[in-house]
């Protein structure tokens, strides 16, 4: 039997091939290339599994359901169980509540819960706790569409997650949310949701970003047709930060640099790049159970390739830095040397904290002790025969205590 | 009433303050309003990461980074212990400790101490131990670098797979003027490439190395790089998902489809949606002015808490609310949207098996506009063909559920399509399954429910052979099953056959009626009649 044009998947290979029930994707033509057939066997190892199925609602009564699914995490290393030393087994826990001051087992009805508030506590119980964390049922309603490029490159708190419908919970979402995707292409247009993950969980406001399917080659897909849930900022995420003047780069400077970057291009793609603790881990991990002499070593693929860089822009870096750096620049010269060396005037003003100049005694008259530095007052205390350790309050005290205050 | 001279005088003398200070006033309602918001103290601008970016082995550029973006998440809930706080002992803090304890899996649960705990890992179904010498050696040890591997072209970087909790930037060491020029350069050129670097980022000694890009940002007051965290191979899950188009999708939309779903999202942009202070329209939900909702409800409520200890939590501010749901104009700008996607689009939902699933779609009926009261609780599937949407808004019942059988009953027994005899079939079967399936007596309460409307209905049509053989029935299946305590229910309350006296079609009589609740096992003989009340009180005199 010889595979020529004809050959149909559907007859035996797609039985073999694990396909999730609802996974009805075009499976990739094993004629071209059985290797790829092989990959795509390999990498199905996570069952699909959906975090939530919710109400997607577009307005009052018009509602579609939707699966949503993690795409990425950050995968740690996995957790550890407790054993006996002697025997290996492994034990169990129990974890119990102590009251500190009467050394009693609390029951969880006898744990309240408070904020301290303007000096004293606020206590709630647990019941009012949870109902202040109730802002509607779970579930995406629509608030309104802006332009795609409204959504900026920092407007980032939460790893996304991926929405896709689910006919389980509306029947008919499919189409809807199809014409949906296909409309907020073309019109380069993401939806703003507010977005409750599950009961009594914080509300968000997100963005569903849509993403076309893209079948890369051989017909595997690379991207799935959905829509990304991209979690935005509140007022309070974003800090103000203050940024110094700094000097402009030239025309020349800059087309330098961009020389600099032709060189060293490469395509970044996640699976070009494994996590090197992860894998040590689990190197010595299978080296110790296997009761191996030696650890596989690891290469660390996120070290830099120094001698590739070279080869490629070595002279180019040269030029650059010649160009950028003024002569006898030392960038891993620490600021405070330079200036020691630039100027000796302002030296003599360094050692503030001398005891000669601030006169402890008569900061402790104005009752300004506070703003005297703790080596100040240790040495203070020192020259005048008094033992003083502890907190800065504590040598306070004990200045005013000699000085009689 | 008319103000005083002084009054006006005063006036006079505040405006003329204001004026002088370019300053704006507002009553008392404007600014408790704005006041009624709060605002945590901004934050100190520590620096993560002071280094060099180093690209190969010869270019290093002084850099800092400082964290732009990052979650703020409420202030945590303290614990409490109300044995220490009843106690009210004075100077003592109330707190709550916990502690530890692991114990081996044998019958006797004996305590191990800590210094006999190993840690182990699962390699495949068996346990390793590890010992605190393996672990040393297992970390991988590094040294604090930001180093750049190379650059890409910035499409290969997206922000839906973007990991970790922050956005940084890095910027120049300040008052480094080497370093500046470096950086802007760096900065301009990948901008005007369309690059991104790719570097390798580790923040302390010793820590995981990180995947970072480094996106170019140039702002008419300063230009900085964005720093993204990537992620590594195991990081990505490979998901496949069906095809939306294509054999396995629904047919092409049509072009009525098509339209509909574009008026909708015309009429839904919120590009100007707001109105700003001068009353010109505005984009609305901009990320850097809504505030949390979850920290303005905690504050809310711990201040009143805090003003009057006794009292219970306030409802929500609805200022809060305001925010948090899609704007009235906006709503009824896309109303005729909406309506127009409802005709186009057959939609149904799917009845949910479990109670879980029950409860999201329960609440989620309440939200429609012209929908039914809080009594249609659970939507059923259609059995008509009607696809209409607004039909399926309404959620006809068709079946006795379990949620809330009496209201069900009530409901499919006025409509004519079902005769009388299904109906009370669905209740008992309804009523027996409620009986069976509770957790100890919990569902007693709705079962005997189901029994006293099933008895009311029967009684007003004069259906009482049915009631009667029903209960006859239930009366052999309950004793000597574990479900007895129903029927000792059912005794108490004193719901028996319906008696002649009652309607004359019945052939029980009121002996008859009353001999049939003596349960063989030990309840003293009921007297009076088959009326509810009397029985309970003569029962409790009894008691």
């Amino acid at each position: 039997m010889h595979i020529g044009h004809s050959f149909d998947v559907s007859l035996f290979y797609r039985d073999i091939i694990y396909v999730d029930d609802d996974d009805a994707t075009t499976l990739p033509d094993p004629s071209e290339n059985f290797e790829e057939l092989l990959i795509r066997v390999r990498s199905k190892e996570v069952k699909k599994r959906a975090l939530q199925r919710i109400p997607l609602s577009l307005g009052p009564g018009l509602e579609i359901g939707v699966g949503v699914y993690c795409l990425v995490r950050e995968a740690k290393k996995p957790s550890f169980v407790r054993l006996d030393q002697r025997s290996n087994e492994e034990l169990k826990t129990q974890t119990r509540h102590i009251c500190e001051d009467t050394g009693t087992e609390l029951m969880p009805t006898d744990i309240k819960f408070y904020q301290p508030f303007g000096g004293e506590k606020v206590v709630f119980e647990k019941e009012e706790v949870t109902e202040m964390k109730k802002f509607g049922e779970p579930g995406l309603t629509l608030m309104g569409f802006k332009p795609r490029s409204r959504v900026k490159k920092h407007c980032y708190i939460k790893p996304s997650n991926f929405i896709f419908p689910d006919e389980s919970v509306v029947k008919g979402s499919s189409s809807l949310f199809k014409v949906l995707l296909d409309r907020c292409l073309a019109r380069d247009i993401v939806a703003i949701c507010r977005y409750i993950a599950r009961q009594n969980a914080q509300p968000f406001f997100v963005a569903l970003v849509p993403q076309a399917e893209n079948l890369g080659e051989n017909n595997l897909q690379v991207e799935s047709p959905g829509f990304h849930v991209v979690f935005l900022p509140f007022a309070e995420d974003f800090r103000t930060l203050h940024f110094e003047e700094s000097t402009k780069a030239n025309t020349e400077q800059i087309d330098k640099a961009k020389d600099i970057i032709k060189k060293l291009t490469f395509k970044y793609q996640p699976d070009s790049f494994e996590n090197p603790v992860l894998q040590k881990h689990y190197r010595y991990l299978e080296a110790i159970a296997l009761e191996h002499d030696e650890v596989e070593q690891v290469t660390d693929l996120t070290e830099p390739d120094i001698e590739r860089i070279s080869r490629r822009a070595g002279s180019l870096l040269e030029e650059f830095k010649e160009l950028v750096y003024s002569d006898g620049y030392d960038p891993e010269q620490k600021p405070g040397a330079k200036r020691k060396a630039a100027s000796n005037a302002p030296s003599a003003k360094r050692p503030r904290s001398s005891s000669e100049d601030v006169d402890v005694e008569a900061e402790a008259r104005k009752g300004n002790l506070k703003k005297v530095t703790v080596p100040v007052l240790k040495a203070y205390l020192k020259g005048v025969g008094v033992s003083a350790g502890g907190k800065k309050q504590d040598l306070i005290d004990a200045v005013n205590e000699h000085l009689g205050f | 009433m008319k103000k005083t001279a002084q009054q006006l005088a005063g006036e006079a003398v505040l405006s003329r303050l204001v004026a002088e200070v370019d300053g704006a006033s507002f009553s008392f309602q404007e600014a408790s309003q704005v006041a009624n918001f709060i605002r945590k103290t901004g934050k100190r601008q520590t620096t993560r990461f002071a280094g060099h970016l180093e690209l190969g082995s010869s270019l290093k550029i002084a850099c800092k980074i400082f964290t732009k973006v990052m979650h703020e998440r409420p202030a945590t809930w303290k614990k409490l212990s109300a044995v220490s706080e009843a106690a009210r002992c004075q100077g003592q803090q109330a707190a709550v400790q916990i502690q530890r304890s692991y114990y081996l899996n044998n019958e006797n649960e004996t305590q191990v101490e800590h210094d006999n705990i190993v840690k182990g890992y699962r390699y495949g179904k068996s346990l390793v131990p590890i010992t605190d010498e393996d672990e040393s050696q297992m970390k991988a040890s590094s040294e604090r670098c930001l180093s750049l591997l190379g650059f890409s072209p910035e499409t290969c970087v997206s922000t839906h797979q973007t990991l970790g909790s922050s956005v940084q930037v890095v910027v120049p060491t300040p008052d480094d003027q080497n370093a500046g020029a470096a950086m802007s350069a760096l900065i301009h050129a990948l901008y005007e490439t369309k690059n991104v670097g790719v570097a390798r980022y580790i923040a302390r000694k010793n820590a995981a190395p990180r995947l970072v890009a480094l996106l170019p940002q140039i702002k008419a007051s300063h230009e900085c790089l964005l720093m993204l965290h990537l992620p590594f191979m195991e990081d990505i899950r490979q998901y496949t998902f069906p095809s939306l188009s294509g054999p396995s999708g629904s047919a092409t939309p049509s072009a009525e489809q098509l339209a509909a779903v574009d008026s909708l999202i015309s009429s839904m942009d919120l590009m100007s949606a707001d109105r700003d202070e001068d009353g010109e329209r505005c984009e609305a939900l901009k990320p850097k002015l809504t505030m949390n909702p979850l920290t303005q409800r905690v504050f809310q409520c711990i201040s009143q808490r805090a003003l009057n200890p006794d009292s219970t939590l306030p409802d929500m501010d609805p200022g809060l609310h305001h925010v948090l749901e899609p704007g009235q104009a906006l709503l009824s700008l896309c109303s005729s949207a909406l309506a127009g996607i409802k005709e186009a689009f057959p939609l149904m939902r799917v009845e949910k098996k479990d109670n879980k699933g029950t409860a999201v779609w329960k609440e989620s009926s309440d939200l429609d506009v012209e929908g039914q009261g809080p009594s249609v609780k659970k939507p059923r599937v259609e059995e008509e063909t009607d696809f209409s949407m607004a039909s399926l808004a309404r959620g006809e019942v068709t079946e006795v559920g379990t949620l809330d059988p009496v209201a069900d009953f009530c409901r499919i027994v006025t409509r004519n399509d079902y005769d009388f005899n299904h109906c009370c079939r669905q209740l008992q079967g309804t009523m027996m399954k409620l009986v069976k399936e509770s957790f100890g007596d919990s569902q007693y309460r709705k079962a005997m429910d189901c029994l006293r409307c099933l008895r009311r209905e029967c009684l007003q049509r004069s259906e009482v052979k049915i009631f009667n053989d029903f209960l006859r029935q239930v009366k052999g299946d309950l004793i000597g099953t574990r479900y007895s305590s129903f029927w000792e229910c059912i005794v108490t309350d004193g719901v028996t056959m319906v008696t002649s006296s009652e309607c004359s079609v019945s052939s029980v009589s009121e002996s008859d009626a009353k001999e049939f609740l003596l349960n063989q096992q030990q309840q003293e003989v009921e007297e009076g009649e088959g009326k509810e009340g009397d029985e309970a009180d003569d029962l409790l005199a009894m008691m």
